[in-house]
């Protein structure tokens, strides 16, 4: 399948699956987050802050990207987002993609630098 | 009227002494209260808005003017509930944000309206029972900010700016104020900017007006490492709006009280104000609701007060007037906390804060981003190269300025416009925004229009005299309503002061003007009494540097707490082009003028001499020039200067290499002085030859060095940033001995010998960059003669242990600055315990505490003890007496009992802040009238198989949204495949996926199978009993389930999935299923995949998932309609279905109404799935083939979906026990919803 989206050869690829089973089809050695259902969701635009804090796909990959900055961390190459649990993925991949869902935070920006949306499973 | 309300002027003087008496209320969540009115739109319409164009449902604020009761209610509610002061219903009344509903124009009416309202309020509470009440003005965040760009792809963009934030906050302040606000309270700042505008607003009203009223500032914390959206670090927060003068900091919204408490506890120790936390009813559940219980809460709140952390508490998100009901009662147990001394210092902030301490000598502010004092940077922003711009700002500060300069003073550009767009992007680089910033520019306009791009707390560089003392007085109290210090120059009408008596004569009365007439703080202010070229050969200059010294002594004696800052390389202006003697010239400079008291310098800290490391000769002859000693010593020094000159003058320490011919030792020792790498292998190879062993090269020449080092540094004559160079030269001749040193040991079998006084292991922790602390304490201990490893920052766990068991170390010591540090820190040492480690562990870094150390670390480490070390000064005490085996048994034993003492006082607090136990958990369970119900019973028991199962049926219950969603369409099927833009795309992949569907119906490729079992059931406590028969006797199996453990509200009950199910004496059943696509699919991909056909490969996968999703909706459909039966009449659509319109559910394990996977091994029994229809459990119990799906029935009509949520120690032990599986392994399995350490994970 083409890579929809062509970005900077150091930004990181991210995968996301949208149903069961399919992270299988994702590289082999790519770092997974699994999304769980029971984490909240709001209509777009009435976000609360709380929710800017957890639950959010950019927090998340904010936070490997620190985990993975480490010295002795395996880099992070590429990254599976399991998300076929979830009712509705739209709205997160929304916030992967640059620039659909405003910049709520300084760490929106490093994790749009950091990462690039490069297919949907 | 005896009974009215005091009227406001004295709310400060009134709030300030009740507060140093006990512990304030604030009210609880407005929006919580409003949501359980229910109002529909036209009940937030009311008759005013009743044609209005927009929805306005959600416009929580709007309330005030359409249900002016309810709210009034609201308030007066809180403050019967204990509230001293409740939040005016203003928290979106800006116009910036009403502009959402289209309602902009009434801002200040919602403002005035809701501060009168609360007011009426607070009136009649005081009616009520006589106690005073006080209405906080609430102005809340905005949906736009000025310090970040909402856009990824374009960072310096903004949505707004400083001053249009400014005008809009201006206007709901004046509403808040004319409508009778007590107080004014900015809250849940997720932009520190922003804030910074709206201080800027209120001050200005405050002048206008001629009174204050007091300010509250509640920041929100929204990361887990603990910064706000803004990425501002809650000490960096404090020194931003600092000047604000609030009545209280804190913290409200995003987090849960326990949560929230380490942020608080760092504002508790920095803020010299009082502190105010409302903190959130938990983080949010499924539902987006909040959970946590007044009672639970309170249990957490009562640890705020009773470690004295907070002065007023009230509540965010998902609280209401019972929480804070009980918040007063607990908060009535204790004493407030006292606001603490702060030491007078300086205090800036970037995204971090930075103070000038003792322990800083001298602040390197980095010189690289001024056009005036660097060509290239000039360069590149006249040519518009902004990102090459911004690396020069990042290596300044990754080389360790810790404050960079921005000078944008050009003719040829607008320096207004690109200070803005500079600032503005560098903004959103968080390696260089997080030091502050010094804003320079002659003209104030520039430096006016850099204060209103940074969020932190900058200096000014600079203002002065020189137009008047009105101007001076106008421009300081612009720059103290931006919160900013200010560098001052020393320059009046009659021009800049030269002589020491002109310098500190115009010093002084700036000093008065700013202190005594703009209320500057002092310590918020830099002298710069110029630093002025001297040896020009004019005999009127010849005492320029003495001036500078001399004034420099006075002005830190009379003046209090300023600082002194200069541009060192005016003074050695006439040598240009000879850098040997400038650097010589100003490392005199600097030796002298830092005694003396000058403490900050623009320096390239990069091209800096030792001073003693200076040729003698030369070091003599520039003292002589800058302390004016002898007529002769311009002549001198010129004449020296030919010689020193040399061929490179550029290349800075490297041209004069003199001291290669020195011996090896010597070499070594002006490497490390000096932080040159260039020759260190080559010397320390050099000597190791000579060395009998190559560890003597560490304990003799590397180590003297590093001695000298440390006694330059204790002196002031070695900087900070030439530190860290010495240490980097160390590290580097380090590594060039260890493959010589492992050599060694694997010849010897192990190592012996040379003497040093002790092994030590230094690192920061993972996670965690900051390492000035541990370099200090490292060559404090080298100095001693200890050994010291550094294995430098974000060192993980496993590196620590490694290293320090090859390296036989004596010590292990970790550094941490930041929060998240301190849990790393007790990983180490939890790890330590668990590989059997005895060594001495110290914890040393800003943000450790004695606390912290005894009750999360100390306890995790049983083999060795486990010492806090305040500072780097006891670090040699504390490590002599560790290794010293006649002092050891004593100090360890001292320690040892002072911290468990501390640990048994805190262990006290913790065991009540538990979540609900599992006894009280169970009777709180779902209750339903059994006795009344009678449970639907299944046409048949035991199990039924599908061979196979018509595809073409199956298709009808396909989902289709999710196969668009996988292919990046964006909207729901059927709407997409006429979406304007997509709907070609999503036409022509429809037309594939239907052609693919119709070859897999006509070929049948797919062979679904499923099998589907009902058993009686009846619940046995939290769990279901199976019986093999309707005569219940004989047990079948067991389902176990998990019951949730939250504090619930509102009567909602804690579940479990055995209370959908009949307790024993009433007849019930369960059921259970797996489906599958069947193994074809991967047959079938791989032929695609062999064939290069990605797509369709794809394709195929995708159709199988979602024919086993459709298969297990279907079939569930069947099982409510036909096999159980209990929903014969049932007539849903497929959507409905995809809403789980219906009765009935059908949960799987791992999932969150049974989140324990294990449970998945008695559904595959009971249905003997493998045999049956080939889907089996891998090890880890996921199911194969992938296009699977398993579940449980279970039919009672109130069944709903829920999560179980985290779990505590009680629960788990019990169904470990239930299960007959070890609590360990149970832990291993719920690992994620476990809501404390398990055991395993700790050794004891």
């Amino acid at each position: 399948m083409a890579t929809p989206f062509d970005r900077a050869s150091s930004s990181i690829p991210v995968t996301v699956v949208t149903t069961l089973g399919a992270e299988r089809y994702a590289d082999p050695g790519a770092t997974v987050l699994r999304l769980d259902p029971a984490l909240h969701e709001h209509e777009p635009g009435s976000e609360c802050v709380a929710c800017a804090a957890r639950g959010d796909i950019r927090a998340m990959l904010f936070d490997l990207l620190q985990a993975s900055r480490q010295p002795g961390s395996n880099p992070v190459l590429s990254v599976v987002v399991d998300a076929s649990r979830l009712d509705d993925p739209k709205p997160l991949i929304d916030r992967l993609e640059r620039g659909v869902v405003p910049a709520f935070g300084l760490r929106d920006h490093t994790v749009a630098r950091s990462f690039h949306l490069s297919r949907i499973i | 009227m005896s009974n009215r309300l005091p009227p406001r002027n004295d709310a400060r003087a009134a709030l300030t002494a009740a507060a140093n008496e006990r512990i304030l209320m604030l009210d609880g969540a407005m929006g919580t209260m409003i949501q359980q009115l229910k109002l529909d739109e036209a009940g937030y319409r009311g008759e005013r808005f009743k044609d209005w164009h927009r929805d306005v449902r959600g416009n929580n604020d709007l309330l005030i003017l359409t249900q002016p009761d309810a709210i009034r209610a609201i308030h007066l509610e809180y403050f019967l509930a204990g509230a001293d002061i409740c939040e005016s219903n203003t928290f979106s009344s800006t116009s910036i944000v009403q502009a959402d509903y289209g309602m902009e124009a009434l801002a200040y009416e919602l403002n005035f309206e809701g501060a009168k309202l609360a007011h009426e309020a607070a009136q009649l509470a005081f009616e009520t029972d006589g106690r005073r009440r006080f209405v906080a003005g609430a102005l809340g965040p905005l949906n736009k900010t000025a310090s970040m760009s909402t856009d990824v792809n374009n960072p310096g963009a903004r949505t707004t700016t400083f001053d249009q934030i400014a005008v809009s906050y201006a206007e709901a302040i004046n509403g808040l104020i004319d409508g009778g606000a007590d107080l004014l309270l900015f809250e849940t700042i997720t932009d520190t900017l922003n804030t910074k505008a709206g201080i800027f607003a209120a001050h200005k009203i405050f002048a206008e007006r001629g009174f204050e009223l007091p300010i509250m500032i509640s920041g929100t914390i929204t990361d887990l490492s603990g910064r706000t959206l803004s990425g501002q670090t809650p000490s960096a927060f404090w020194y931003s709006v600092r000047h604000a003068r609030p009545f209280t900091i804190g913290l409200n919204c995003a987090l849960g009280a326990n949560a929230m408490r380490p942020h608080v506890a760092e504002l508790s120790d920095v803020a010299d104000t009082f502190i105010c936390a409302y903190p959130n009813a938990g983080l949010p559940n499924e539902f987006g609701g909040y959970d946590e219980s007044p009672e639970f809460m309170a249990r957490q709140i009562e640890t705020f007060a009773r470690e004295g952390l907070v002065n007023i508490i009230g509540g965010c998100c998902g609280t209401t007037p019972d929480h804070i009901r009980a918040f007063a009662e607990v908060a009535a147990r204790h004493k407030p906390r006292k606001v603490p001394e702060v030491e007078t210092l300086l205090r800036l902030s970037g995204l971090e804060p930075f103070t000038l301490t003792e322990q800083i000598p001298f602040v390197n502010v980095g010189e690289r981003t001024n056009v005036t004092g660097s060509a290239r940077f000039r360069k590149l922003i006249t040519a518009g190269d902004y990102p090459a711009a911004l690396e020069v700002a990042r290596d300044q500060v990754a080389n360790g300025a810790q404050i960079i300069d921005v000078n944008m003073d050009e003719g040829l550009i607008d320096s207004e416009k690109v200070m803005v767009e500079f600032l503005n992007l560098l903004a959103a680089e968080p390696d260089i925004a997080r030091v502050p910033l010094m804003i320079d520019s002659s003209k104030f306009s520039v430096i006016e229009a850099g204060l209103k791009c940074v969020q932190g707390k900058p200096l000014v560089n600079s203002i002065s005299m020189k137009e008047g003392v009105d101007k001076f007085l106008e421009a300081a109290r612009l720059v103290r309503s931006y919160g900013a210090a200010v560098v001052v120059m020393a320059f009046d009408e009659q021009g800049q002061a030269d002589t020491e008596a002109r310098k500190v004569e115009i010093c002084t009365k700036a000093y008065k003007l700013l202190t005594e007439e703009v209320g500057f703080p002092a310590e918020d202010i830099v002298f710069d009494p110029n630093i002025f070229a001297v040896a020009t050969g004019i005999d009127e200059h010849r005492n320029y540097g003495v001036d500078f010294i001399e004034a420099t002594r006075k002005i830190k004696q009379t003046l209090p707490h300023v600082h002194i800052s200069g541009g060192v390389s005016n003074l050695s202006f006439s040598f240009r082009g000879n850098e040997p003697v400038r650097e010589a010239m100003h490392a005199v400079f600097l030796y002298h003028a830092i005694q003396a008291g000058m403490d900050m310098g623009i320096v390239n800290a990069g091209q800096l001499a030792v001073y003693d490391s200076l040729n003698p000769e030369l070091r003599e002859a520039c003292e002589d020039v800058i302390l004016n000693r002898r007529e002769d010593a311009t002549e001198r020094l010129l004449e020296l200067a030919e010689r020193y000159k040399g061929g490179a003058a550029q290349e800075g320490k490297a041209k004069d290499l003199t001291w290669r011919t020195k011996p090896v030792a010597e070499r070594i020792s002006h490497a490390l002085v000096n932080g040159i790498t260039e020759f260190i292998d080559a010397d320390t190879e050099e000597a190791r030859l000579e060395s009998a062993r190559p560890l003597h090269v560490i304990v003799g020449p590397l180590m003297a060095g590093m001695s000298v080092v440390g006694d330059l540094f204790g002196s002031g004559k070695m900087f900070l940033p030439q530190v860290v160079k010495s240490a980097r030269v160390m590290k580097q001749a380090v590594a060039h001995l260890l493959p010589f040193m492992e050599a060694e040991k694997d010849a010897n079998g192990e190592a012996t010998g040379v003497k040093s006084a002790g092994k030590i292991l230094m690192a920061t922790v993972k996670g965690d960059v900051h390492d000035i602390g541990k370099n200090i304490v490292g060559v404090v201990l080298a100095c001693n003669n200890y050994e010291i490893i550094d294995l430098g920052v974000m060192v993980p766990t496993a590196k620590i242990l490694e290293t320090a068991r090859r390296e036989k170390v004596d010590v292990i010591g970790l550094s941490g600055l930041i929060t998240p540090s301190l849990d790393e820190m007790v990983h180490v040492a939890s790890e330590m315990e668990r590989e059997g480690f005895s060594v001495p562990l110290l914890i040393g870094g800003a943000t450790t505490s004695r606390v912290h150390t005894a009750v999360k670390i100390h306890p995790q480490y049983h083999g060795g003890p486990t010492v806090h070390v305040h500072d780097a000064s006891r670090a040699v005490g504390v490590v002599s007496a560790l290794l010293s085996p006649e002092q050891r048994p004593a100090y360890v034993a001292d320690v040892k009992a002072e911290y468990e003492k501390v640990a048994a006082k805190h262990a006290q607090s913790e065991l009540e802040k538990q979540r609900l136990p599992l006894t009280s958990a169970r009777a709180n369970a779902f209750k339903t009238e059994w006795a009344s119900y009678t449970p639907p019973k299944p046409t048949f028991l035991g199990t039924k198989v599908f061979e196979s199962y018509d595809l073409t049926d199956l298709s009808r219950y396909i989902d289709w949204t999710p196969f668009f969603q996988a292919w990046e369409m964006k909207g729901r099927y059927p709407a997409i495949l006429e979406d304007a833009d997509q709907g070609p795309a999503a036409r022509q992949l429809w037309e594939d996926a239907q052609a693919m569907l119709r070859e897999v119906l006509q070929k049948n490729w797919f062979r679904p199978k499923a099998v589907i079992g009902f058993w009686p059931a009846n619940s046995v406590g939290d769990d279901i009993r199976l019986f093999t028969d309707d005569s219940r006797t004989e047990e079948l199996a067991t389902l176990f389930t998990l019951r949730q453990q939250l504090s619930k509200t509102g009567g909602k009950p804690s579940l479990a999935l055995s209370d959908f199910v009949a307790p024993v004496g009433t007849p019930d059943y369960v059921g259970a299923f797996v489906v599958t696509s069947g193994l074809e699919e991967h047959l079938i991909a791989e032929r695609f995949e062999r064939k290069n056909d990605d797509y369709s490969s794809i394709l195929i996968k995708a159709l199988a998932d979602r024919f086993a999703e459709a298969f297990a909706e279907a079939l569930h459909e069947r099982v409510r309609k036909e096999f159980w039966g209990y929903a014969k009449d049932e007539a849903i659509s497929p959507d409905e279905l995809i809403q789980e319109k219906y009765r009935g559910i059908r949960p799987a394990p791992g999932y969150p109404a049974q989140p324990d996977h294990t449970e998945k091994t008695t559904l595959f029994r009971l249905l003997n799935a493998k045999q049956r229809i080939g889907v089996e459990l891998t090890e880890s119990y996921a199911m194969w083939p992938g296009s699977s799906v398993s579940g449980l029935y279970f039919s009672h009509p109130e069944a709903y979906y829920f999560g179980v949520a985290k779990v505590e120690r009680d629960q788990v032990e019990d169904y470990a026990r239930r299960k007959g599986m070890s609590v360990r392994e149970v832990e291993r399995w719920l690992g994620p919803i476990l809501n404390y350490t398990p055991v395993s994970e700790k050794v004891s």
